[in-house]
């Protein structure tokens, strides 16, 4: 269950008014949520279309926006690698695995490369005792070691090595 | 030969080191001799050094093998673990495990054991006893009996459940709602995700009592993003209760109305506070709302608000099933009933253990962790998760409880233990204390929002030798600004691990001459 940007549709003013229409909250953040699952990021004209559905201003959803970290106003990477920063996965030498990472994916923490990877860093994934752990789409993934993680992200490129 | 049921977890723990494909390779295997088996996914057991556990049932029970990786398969079937156990990753019968014999499971009681989504194995196991019997009451004898079994919120406040729930019963209003706080953002914390992903029966049955005993017709459960395995299994759960008859216009067939609907958070951890929650929940910014109003009186879209953790809620069942008096003779003092730990961290055998209030940090890392994964000594302990406060050795001995807790500074919060070995520079875990919530603040009140940054600036100065002593009365005084002056446990809190660290591990920061002054 991969997350990629294929997986994602083009951006369409039309497409993203049926989707949050059919769907009917008035609320600002499930709207965003849609409008990101969707197409996989918030476009700037989708501010205007989601003010308008919530009856609010397009600075408030802004704010919101702002907010929440998940929220993103550009399209993600091919595959996006959530490491776990967190006090258990820090006890698990989580601080070297990151260098780790940023070597084998060739990444910066909380950036993307060219090659359509994008690392970063989040606050608890859940899988204390199996650190380090990351969540790369929508699977869980433990114990990792460098060439692991290499190893996953780079069969989600499609890169047999 | 009779089909014969393996057990293979798909907790996404158990999946993150590879659950499925040995589940795959074993099917693949079995059929290939033609050997008839049962593959039922199950949650974790909770012993997750043993991941991927596969069990089998034998006459005798369920017999186990792990840690289980695919190069393993072959050689498991080559020594027929179907029907025998002297395989090198044989455990013997799991119920006999001391880890799990030891425990005192009740919130926890059909996590492992049951296929999480049928709800026949869920009655089976004793699902819905609490809910019916909570049926057969009039609703304040329901808030009653969860005050009197001593029920205190199991997020990390302790506020008694019963008290909190009596409180938006007799609040009188045309529409009252339940929501469970499933927002578990605590670094070393994940039983409410073993729970909602292992037996999400319980987390509706405990909503669905809460709604009768408080009137409330509409429950929402948030859930943090990072969860989407949890998320899964709670929709999947609701239709399943729906189609039985159990969600719905008629709840099991009596007059209540009740519902309940996933909600997905967007990667905030002050979501986690009951009242940024309401924020986003109503889809806006989660920002800390103040207190009064109570939630319990004006909460979710201004409706009185029963807001639980996953793991009070899912308490409620079997307080209701066997009773106040029963729940109450496990636990401590003023801390009734059972706690979840979570042990994690740098463990070597980390996961769930269920047990009365009372237990010794001591008994815990001993009995339970077995010291380290890296095998050095531990040196802290950091235990209610990123605002909890560090333990040194000399205080393992402390009681696990909500008053012992706080006599010795910490708190026990979601019950999250994280074990830290003599590698750890306690003063980067502070700065970290302070960098998590400047990242994490809402932003809201002036404390926690510049208080934390500036608390990473002066942790810096000490670290790198800037006037040490000044720097470090700075600091201290800082931290009694957040603590006194923040709107919520976010600032309040954040500088329990700074000031655990300073006292505990001064030499750490290079402080010991300053610390033992200011002390003096």
């Amino acid at each position: 269950m991969s997350q990629l940007t294929t997986d994602y549709r083009a951006w369409s003013k039309d497409a993203a008014l049926v989707i949050l229409e059919s769907n009917g909250s008035k609320l600002i953040l499930p709207n965003l949520q849609l409008i990101q699952k969707e197409f996989g990021f918030i476009p700037h004209e989708a501010r205007e279309l989601v003010a308008e559905i919530c009856n609010v201003s397009r600075a408030e959803v802004h704010g919101v926006i702002s907010y929440y970290t998940d929220l993103r106003e550009t399209p993600p990477a091919k595959v996006c690698v959530k490491l776990c920063v967190a006090e258990a996965c820090q006890a698990n030498g989580v601080r070297e695995f990151t260098k780790q990472a940023e070597a084998a994916l060739g990444v910066k923490i909380n950036e993307h490369n060219p090659n359509g990877v994008e690392l970063e860093g989040v606050y608890c994934l859940g899988n204390c005792a199996l650190g380090p752990t990351a969540l790369i789409g929508e699977e869980l993934h433990g114990r990792l070691n460098k060439d692991r993680l290499k190893e996953i992200v780079n069969k989600k490129l499609g890169i047999n090595e | 030969m009779n089909s014969v049921k393996v057990f293979i977890p798909k907790d996404s723990a158990s999946k993150s080191v590879g659950a499925d494909e040995v589940a795959q390779s074993i099917l693949t295997h079995a059929q290939k001799k033609s050997l008839e088996i049962e593959i039922v996914r199950t949650g974790s057991r909770g012993m997750l050094w043993l991941e991927p556990l596969v069990e089998v049932e034998t006459t005798r029970g369920r017999v186990g093998f792990g840690p289980v990786t695919v190069a393993d398969v072959t050689s498991l079937f080559e020594s027929d673990f179907l029907s025998n156990q002297n395989h090198p990753l044989s455990l013997g019968l799991i119920d006999e495990l001391p880890w799990l014999k030891k425990q005192q499971r009740l919130t926890f009681k059909r996590v492992g054991i049951i296929d999480p989504l049928n709800v026949e194995d869920y009655q089976k196991f004793g699902g819905l006893a609490g809910l019916k019997a909570a049926l057969k009451l009039a609703p304040e004898e329901i808030t009653k009996t969860v005050t009197e079994s001593g029920l205190r919120g199991r997020g990390g406040a302790g506020f008694p459940a019963g008290i909190k729930w009596n409180t938006v019963r007799e609040t009188v209003s045309n529409q009252k709602f339940i929501c469970a706080n499933a927002d578990e953002g605590d670094s070393g914390t994940f039983a409410d995700r073993m729970l909602m992903e292992g037996d999400p029966f319980v987390l509706l049955e405990g909503m669905t009592i809460a709604g009768i005993a408080v009137g409330a017709t509409q429950g929402y459960i948030y859930v943090r993003s990072e969860y989407p395995d949890a998320i899964k299994s709670l929709n999947s759960a609701i239709k399943v209760a729906k189609d039985f008859g159990w969600l719905g216009n008629s709840v099991l067939g009596s007059n209540f109305q009740f519902n309940i609907e996933v909600v997905v958070g967007a990667g905030s951890y002050v979501c986690g506070e009951e009242t940024a929650m309401l924020e986003s929940l109503e889809g806006k910014r989660g920002m800390v709302r103040a207190k009064p109003p109570l939630p319990a009186i004006n909460g979710l879209f201004g409706k009185p608000t029963v807001i639980n953790n996953v793991l009070t809620l899912a308490s409620v069942p079997v307080v209701m099933s066997e009773g106040a008096e029963f729940y109450k003779s496990f636990g401590v003092g003023r801390s009734l009933g059972t706690q979840v730990f979570q042990l994690a961290g740098n463990v070597k055998q980390g996961g769930i253990v269920e047990l009365g209030f009372g237990i010794t940090l001591k008994e815990l890392l001993e009995d339970f962790a077995l010291g380290t994964n890296s095998n050095r000594p531990i040196k802290a302990v950091q235990i209610g998760g990123p605002l909890g406060a560090y333990f040194p050795k000399e205080l393992f001995g402390v009681n696990l409880d909500y008053e012992s807790m706080l006599q010795h500074g910490g708190m026990l919060g979601h019950g999250g233990i994280v074990i830290f070995d003599d590698s750890v520079d306690m003063s980067q875990q502070a700065r970290f204390a302070m960098e998590f919530c400047s990242v994490e603040s809402c932003g809201k009140c002036t404390p926690c929002r510049i208080g934390s940054t500036r608390g990473v600036e002066v942790i810096d100065k000490i670290i790198n030798n800037e006037n040490k002593r000044e720097n470090l009365t700075l600091l201290i005084d800082l931290c009694e600004t957040m603590t006194d002056g923040s709107l919520c446990a976010m600032g309040g809190l954040t500088p329990l691990p700074v000031r655990s660290a300073l006292k505990h591990f001064a030499a750490d920061f290079g402080l010991e001459k300053e610390m033992a002054d200011v002390t003096a």
